[in-house]
């Protein structure tokens, strides 16, 4: 006659599991929201870095700082240099276009068109700023070329929640200009 | 008759236990993620020290390169054995002066136009970077060492960077 569970017992049981339950959930839920936004920060990081790699050892490596007559004169947000791949006879250039950082390859003696830029960057970090600040890169001028790369970048984690990356690096030229 | 109060159903304690359990299992994996989150900030500033010490070094060979052309080795502004700044936006070609005059070499941040220097007209960054050059072959050979100091929660956080640097044009 006695036996199973009261409704008080049944209440008070549901009560503590739905408690628990809840507290558990909501643990999973906040681990699962960390997790995603440290690794789309992760991802953000990794591209910047390797772009950031990839534009410096090209420009130590490469020669003719913003020397192309095709190319036009450098600015601030765009520049082009001989890099050493493929003997030294094409024209790589990097620019910023729609918070993405692009490069191009040309061959030596052709201007670059707008169909010669491919996007470096991820869409999903977005490049406030790519500067280039070049010194002494006119030819046999007794100076060293070194080019001074300031990227910019933000990465959007979650609706308003960004951060930021700031990076600034220094190459010099690594063959002699005498 | 107290036969089901007994022998069925969990006591207050087993439910305290089995919730205790619960809680520590979730907060043990919160503080695990949590702690993986931090070392992605820590990424971040590892790789913007990695960066910023790469410049010092690339600065001090430019300045090796244009003594060379002049045939010179280890000339004024580069100080052997005294920890010195670089910055290399002083006079557009920038400049190496001792931490005494770069702002104890701590690094400030332009957030305008997003140039890392030692003017300190901007706020300083969580980051210090020291340069020292030392001679290991007269005329020869140095090493030139940049430590990127900095503070993450409350820990010192420090990156090294070496590089030999040799004086190609006069032979000794």
């Amino acid at each position: 006659m006695k036996k199973g569970f009261t409704l008080a017992e049944m209440i008070v049981a549901l009560g503590v599991f739905s408690v628990a339950i809840t507290i558990a959930l909501a643990g999973f839920v906040n681990i699962l929201d960390m997790q995603k936004r440290a690794d789309a920060i992760r991802t953000a990081y990794d591209s910047l870095d390797f772009v950031m790699e990839i534009m410096s050892r090209e420009i130590r490596t490469g020669t003719e700082y913003c020397i192309s007559s095709f190319q036009g004169p450098c600015s601030p947000s765009f520049f082009h240099f001989t890099p050493a791949s493929n003997s030294g006879e094409n024209t790589a250039a990097y620019q910023i276009n729609n918070n993405r950082i692009e490069i191009a390859v040309v061959p030596k003696i052709q201007s670059i068109q707008a169909s010669n830029w491919i996007a470096f960057t991820p869409p999903g970090v977005k490049i406030n700023n790519l500067k280039f600040k070049v010194t002494g890169n006119s030819l046999n001028n007794s100076i060293q070329p070194m080019v001074t790369i300031i990227i910019q970048a933000e990465a959007t984690v979650k609706q308003g929640a960004n951060v930021q990356l700031n990076l600034q690096t220094t190459v010099t030229q690594r063959e002699i200009d005498s | 008759m107290n036969k089901i109060s007994k022998k069925t159903g969990f006591s207050l304690l087993e439910v305290m236990v089995a919730l205790s359990l619960l809680v520590i299992t979730i907060s043990s994996t919160m503080s695990l993620i949590a702690n993986s989150f931090n070392v992605v900030t820590e990424a971040k500033n590892k790789i913007i020290a990695r960066y910023l010490a790469q410049e010092a070094i690339e600065y001090v060979r430019k300045v090796r390169d244009d003594q060379a052309y002049e045939n010179e080795w280890l000339k004024n502004p580069l100080t052997i054995g005294a920890d010195i700044g670089v910055d290399v936006y002083d006079n557009v070609v920038g400049d190496i002066k001792p931490c005494g005059f770069m702002n104890q070499c701590i690094l400030t941040y332009d957030s305008l136009t997003g140039e890392y220097s030692h003017d300190n007209s901007f706020p300083n960054t969580i980051f210090t970077r020291k340069i020292n050059i030392n001679e290991i072959q007269s005329n020869i050979e140095a090493i030139v060492t940049v430590t990127m100091l900095w503070q993450h929660k409350g820990t010192a956080k420090s990156f090294i960077l070496t590089e030999h640097i040799f004086n190609y044009k006069i032979i000794p």
